[in-house]
């Protein structure tokens, strides 16, 4: 009981979502891709003139200067290479019992790396059906964003049950969901 | 979660196909968009708190046995897909082991009364008898 208070594992699980060791693998990925989507960026932006591709030659160019990748005012990369940066920010912010602590940040995290991860899928899709091509950091990205997923929504479980048990104890989830000390301190 | 990780071949193998062998342009659109859904879902199945993840890929497994006969593709394409789409469907089936807890699941935030209120109650019992 005691032991169980110390290392913070939420009621009914075995082990605890917000711990570092279930934490750091998460953000350690998402750095890696932060590298590549800074690196294809570059070359979007034409701050370097090739781009590194060692099975697709041709592909990586094609995809990276499709219709797609100029839908927006910056390059697509920019985002990814914005969104994996959210993930390591809100995938280290808070301790080892945020998933109770601050269900804010776990759920922007969950958030973060979910939608990503479709996105990622997404793309993925476009450039063989559109560009007839494919681009090999391109999809060593989407297996990142994908590989994060199941790591990063378990600790928001865990922060949908403390919610879901606070609420059933007559406090609010808003209270609940910004970690109000009183309601972090009264229920387990 | 060995069945997932084969699911995760199988999905390779059906997103590669058209690179492989010459298929009619809705085939290998078809493969290269089930594929990498595929691989996804069971990615997300192959851990524990994700391992229910599996009936999507029950959807797209029934999809590629399908798909030759709604999209009208015949051939090396028609009989490899619903090969593929008979292993995606059954290996989706199986549940495997599950080691670890996680206070009754997703289900448990729309049950009355879920495994982790319980384990919580008990808890608190604990604490006030000592």
């Amino acid at each position: 009981m005691k032991l169980e208070k110390q290392t913070y594992i939420p009621p009914g699980w075995s082990y605890n979502p917000s711990a570092w060791n279930e934490r750091i693998p998460i953000i350690v990925v998402a750095l890696v891709g932060v590298g590549i989507a800074t690196y294809l960026t570059m070359y979007q932006l034409r701050i370097f003139n090739t781009v590194w591709d060692p099975f697709f030659g041709e592909g990586s160019r094609k995809i990276l200067n499709s219709k797609i990748a100029d839908l927006l005012p910056v390059p697509d990369a920019l985002l990814g290479a914005f969104a994996y940066l959210i993930d390591v920010i809100t995938g280290s912010v808070g301790g080892v019992n945020r998933w109770k602590t601050m269900p804010w940040i776990v759920i922007l995290f969950g958030m973060a790396v979910g939608p990503l991860g479709l996105v990622s899928i997404m793309l993925v899709v476009f450039q063989p059906v559109l560009f007839n091509a494919w681009c090999t950091l391109c999809l060593t990205s989407a297996t990142i964003s994908v590989l994060m997923i199941a790591p990063a929504i378990d600790e928001m479980l865990a922060s949908l049950q403390f919610m879901q048990r606070a609420k059933r104890s007559g406090h609010s989830l808003w209270k609940s969901f910004w970690g109000y000390r009183n309601v972090v301190d009264e229920i387990i | 979660m060995w069945a997932q990780i084969l699911n995760i071949f199988l999905g390779l193998i059906v997103m590669t196909l058209p690179g492989m062998i010459n298929l009619s342009k809705i085939a290998s659109d078809n493969n290269h968009i089930a594929g990498p859904l595929v691989i996804t879902f069971a990615v997300v199945a192959s851990t524990e708190i994700g391992r229910n993840a599996r009936w999507v890929n029950v959807f797209f497994g029934t999809w590629l046995i399908l798909a030759p006969f709604v999209l009208g593709f015949s051939g090396t394409a028609r009989i490899a897909d619903i090969l593929l789409g008979c292993g995606v469907t059954l290996l989706s089936f199986s549940k495997g082991k599950i080691d670890k807890q996680f206070g009754g699941g997703w289900i448990s935030l729309f049950q009355k009364n879920p495994s982790h209120i319980q384990a919580a109650k008990d808890l608190s019992k604990d604490e006030s008898n000592n």
